[in-house]
């Protein structure tokens, strides 16, 4: 009898577990969305970019690239509107070129942006004003899930600067969020500036102050996870030269002071030319009127006049004891441990491939400086390119090529 | 037998076990919510684009009263199959030149149908940006903008219908699209619009009288499409109501329709109908509702208010004045020409906030031309407008006579003395939304005097 009902449960175990089975047949894959049936239409004239960033983001990234903007997924209370197509094209195969493809190379294949990058990017084409506070909010992550990058209307390829500003330091920025909000940064990277966080005020501080403060940037200086963000994604995009300036700048101290003057022209009509703008200072006004200037913290007379050394020389003086450059190398050290340790991938990597991305280099792999400045690859033609296309027109190519699938429509 | 126990137990668990994941759910609707929205959004998207997909729309971006965000904006849209829209406008936000632009569109279910312009478009975007609205002299906007919706809950676009109401999605203003022809110019069509609206309603033009059956009412400022509208036993107040309003062409028909309904009830209308022929909008909803010019006693009731400061009339010899007039002008012509000089021209004026009249005579004076001015009281009287007696002007008549060569001219005593002192029936020459001229018909004298002016735009 013993056997007979030991048979029975492992009969009525057996039946259960085959049930089970057959119950789930859902495929809990890698895609929240359906990446199978996803509707496109060759009659919209859309068909290129949409074929695109399925092809490109929604299939292997699980990543949604909104373009077509979407009101209910914005700021409601801000006035956004959406961006042109063809802008919107260009920064897709951007943020391929310059990101999705930067850390396909470096950062552990397509798998580490399957499980870190944002399921969304979301562009919208006008600003982000912030008319209270008097600033702009570039881009936004939220939750680990989405990435919303503000200003397309204005995407030009030509302006790099533009484009450093608003989308490629956006978007590693907002990335570096993601990846914050996944694997915590080292608590003692919080502890380096603690005391100097501004959350309020950093609005009305020069970038060179900041960076004397040891601060990459002001908006560094709001809190310490923007502060994170912001040396990880400066380090990446600013280009060489503007690095090291980034880092001369913090080598020196500054101070602020009132001025009764009300404009920079007056300001600046007032000195006694030449001068030399680091000890007579920068005018900023802020938004609530104040008017200061910021200068490089040097010796002065009681009349406030510079003391030059006996060589002629300015004599820097460091009363802080805040050496902002050691600071932000000390940042960038911890940065580059923890993505190292948290995410196996080495940010000089993902900077180095970045910038040869969007700067020409000689054969050999140095950078080309022309006056002054790196030059920007993505309007220089292609080396051995049949076509003699540009780099942007190549990239823009990988979307053109879907309109020959378009079928055309009686409009 | 406890075998065949034990396989019944397991054909019973087998049987349920089984059982269990047969879908439960009876197919209630036959489709899924996703294919209805779908199919929702089809059906919207080919009434659209039916017929050549042109559209006007009466767009307004907030439903604020004050100039520049109450204002509302014609926007002609061409939809097409390709889910491409072309937007035309010319309006002040394009600094009044044509304007065009292509983008794309949809219709979206997030908010029942919705009509969403989701690339940019310059035209329609215009009114979304958040950027300073240039043509407003201070920079105050910057992060606000016009504050437009650009996604629209359809709330009606019935089959084959020419009319659809959209409702925007934040601001909530209501903006009616008017089906046109597919093949409609869209230059030619705001040129035409912009036109019949400025010369319609051209600032400085009198007060119109809106009749709603028993409701009466004035409606000020129609020229700067902001209007206030009151009633007629009040005053008009800094507060008073504004409704704006926008014309479009329909059929060959001018509409003009308010962006909400003015009056009570029934005797309520938005939505008027221009009728050639008698220079007045009819109401499309109850035609004897009317928005019309003055008339009657309404003319010279307005020119003696503060309305009618500014009113000027041109008095001449060939206007058809009555005989005795047109002698003593004759009169006046041959005496300037007797002293050496020539009339060019008579100009009765209304001033001091309605309780002025002003007597502009113009003559050349040897190379030069001068103006002499001759300025009496002015008070409404039954019907018609009374001068009383010319007081403190620069150029009196005996000042005059003075400038004049040799012995000045007399007979403009007499002149004068025509409008000094007379009481005057006065009227419209013709019922129009604008005042186009007056008949003035002097009282208790014979023979007839009837003078005939007409309005001077300047």
């Amino acid at each position: 009898m013993k056997a007979i009902y030991t048979k029975l449960t492992v009969a009525v175990l057996l039946v259960a577990a085959m049930g089970i089975a057959s119950c789930s047949d859902d495929d809990f894959g890698p895609s929240i969305y359906d990446t199978t049936e996803y509707p496109l239409d060759r009659s919209v004239a859309t068909f290129p970019l949409d074929s695109f960033v399925k092809k490109n983001f929604l299939e292997p990234y699980n990543v949604r690239f909104i373009y077509k903007m979407e009101d209910i997924g914005s700021d409601m209370d801000k006035n956004l509107t959406p961006a042109p197509y063809d802008r919107s094209t260009k920064l897709a195969v951007l943020s391929k070129y310059l990101w999705f493809d930067v850390y396909d190379k470096y950062g552990g294949k397509t798998d580490f942006l399957r499980q870190n990058s944002p399921r969304i990017i979301h562009c919208i084409g006008s600003k982000s004003y912030n008319p209270t506070q008097g600033t702009e909010t570039l881009g936004v992550a939220e939750g680990g899930i989405k990435i919303t990058l503000y200003g397309v209307n204005e995407l030009d390829e030509n302006n790099i600067a533009y484009m450093n500003k608003y989308f490629f330091h956006t978007m590693h920025h907002e990335f570096g969020h993601i990846l914050d909000q996944t694997k915590l940064h080292p608590t003692s990277f919080n502890l380096l500036s603690s005391g100097h966080y501004n959350a309020m005020g950093w609005s009305d501080m020069p970038d060179s102050v900041s960076n004397g403060l040891g601060f990459v940037t002001s908006y560094a200086s709001s809190n310490y996870s923007e502060d994170l963000v912001e040396v990880s994604s400066t380090y990446i995009t600013a280009d060489t030269l503007q690095w090291v300036d980034i880092l001369n700048t913090a080598s020196y101290e500054w101070e602020y002071i009132d001025t009764e003057y009300k404009s920079e022209r007056e300001f600046y009509a007032a000195q006694d030319a030449p001068f030399d703008i680091d000890t007579v200072g920068y005018f900023k006004k802020s938004d609530n009127g104040d008017c200061k200037i910021y200068r490089k913290l040097c010796k002065r007379d009681a009349d406030g006049y510079v003391v030059l050394n006996d060589s002629g020389k300015v004599q820097w003086l460091h009363d802080s004891g805040i050496n902002g450059r050691e600071l932000i190398l000390e940042k960038l050290n911890l940065v580059r441990t923890w993505l190292n340790e948290s995410f196996q991938f080495s940010i000089d990597d993902i900077r180095r491939e970045v910038q040869q991305r969007q700067f020409l280099t000689e054969e050999d792999g140095k950078f080309v400086i022309k006056n002054g400045s790196l030059v920007n690859r993505l309007v220089q033609k292609v080396l051995g390119d049949e076509k003699g296309r540009t780099l942007m027109q190549k990239l823009l190519d990988e979307v053109n090529q879907y309109k020959e699938l378009m079928t055309t429509t009686d409009k | 037998m406890n075998k065949n126990i034990a396989r019944f137990i397991i054909l019973v668990c087998t049987a349920i076990t089984f059982t269990a994941c047969v879908n439960e759910e009876d197919d209630i609707f036959g489709k899924t919510a996703a294919e209805r929205l779908n199919e929702v959004s089809g059906l919207y998207t080919s009434r659209l684009v039916a017929s050549g997909g042109t559209w006007i729309m009466e767009y307004y971006p907030t439903n604020s009263t004050e100039a520049v965000l109450g204002l509302g904006r014609p926007i002609l849209c061409q939809f097409a199959k390709d889910k491409t829209v072309v937007c035309g406008m010319k309006n002040s936000a394009s600094f009044n030149i044509y304007m065009e632009s292509q983008s794309m569109w949809d219709v979206i279910t997030d908010d029942g149908p919705v009509l969403t312009f989701n690339t940019c478009n310059d035209v329609l975007h215009t009114f979304s940006e958040p950027h300073d609205i240039v043509e407003t002299t201070e920079d105050d906007e910057l992060g606000r903008g016009f504050e437009g919706d650009y996604e629209f809950i359809i709330t009606s676009l019935e089959e084959g219908a020419d009319h659809a109401m959209l409702k925007g999605k934040k601001r909530g203003t209501y903006n009616r699209m008017t089906r046109l022809p597919a093949d409609v110019s869209f230059f030619n069509y705001l040129m035409d619009i912009n036109s019949f609206t400025s010369s319609t309603f051209v600032p400085g033009a009198s007060e119109l009288r809106l009749d709603l059956g028993d409701l009466r009412y004035n409606v000020s400022g129609m020229s700067t499409m902001l209007p206030m509208i009151y009633p007629r036993e009040k005053q008009l107040e800094h507060d008073s109501p504004v409704y704006p309003y926008l014309v479009i062409k329909y059929k060959d028909k001018y509409y003009l329709r308010f962006r909400s309904e003015v009056g009570e009830e029934a005797n309520s209308e938005q939505e008027f109908v221009y009728h050639p022929e008698s220079d007045c909008f009819k109401g499309v909803k109850d035609s004897t509702h009317v928005l019309r010019g003055l008339e009657g006693e309404e003319v010279p009731l307005y020119l003696a208010s503060v309305g009618g400061t500014g009113f000027s009339f041109i008095i001449s010899g060939e206007n058809p004045n009555s005989a005795a007039f047109n002698q003593a002008w004759k009169d006046l012509v041959d005496g300037f020409k007797a002293s050496g000089n020539e009339l060019t021209n008579v100009v009765l004026a209304v001033g001091n906030d309605g309780k002025e009249m002003q007597l502009k005579i113009s003559y050349k004076l040897g190379r030069g031309s001068t103006t002499a001015v001759f300025k009496a009281p002015m008070e409404y009287v039954e019907g018609g407008l009374k001068f009383g007696d010319y007081t403190g002007s620069s150029n009196t008549v005996e000042a005059l006579k003075t400038k004049i060569k040799k012995d000045g001219v007399p007979v403009l005593v007499n002149f004068l003395n025509i409008f000094g002192n007379g009481t005057f029936k006065v009227e419209g020459t013709e019922k129009a939304l604008n005042l186009k001229g007056i008949r003035m018909e002097k009282t208790g004298v014979s023979p007839e005097i009837v003078i005939m002016g007409i309005r001077n735009v300047k």
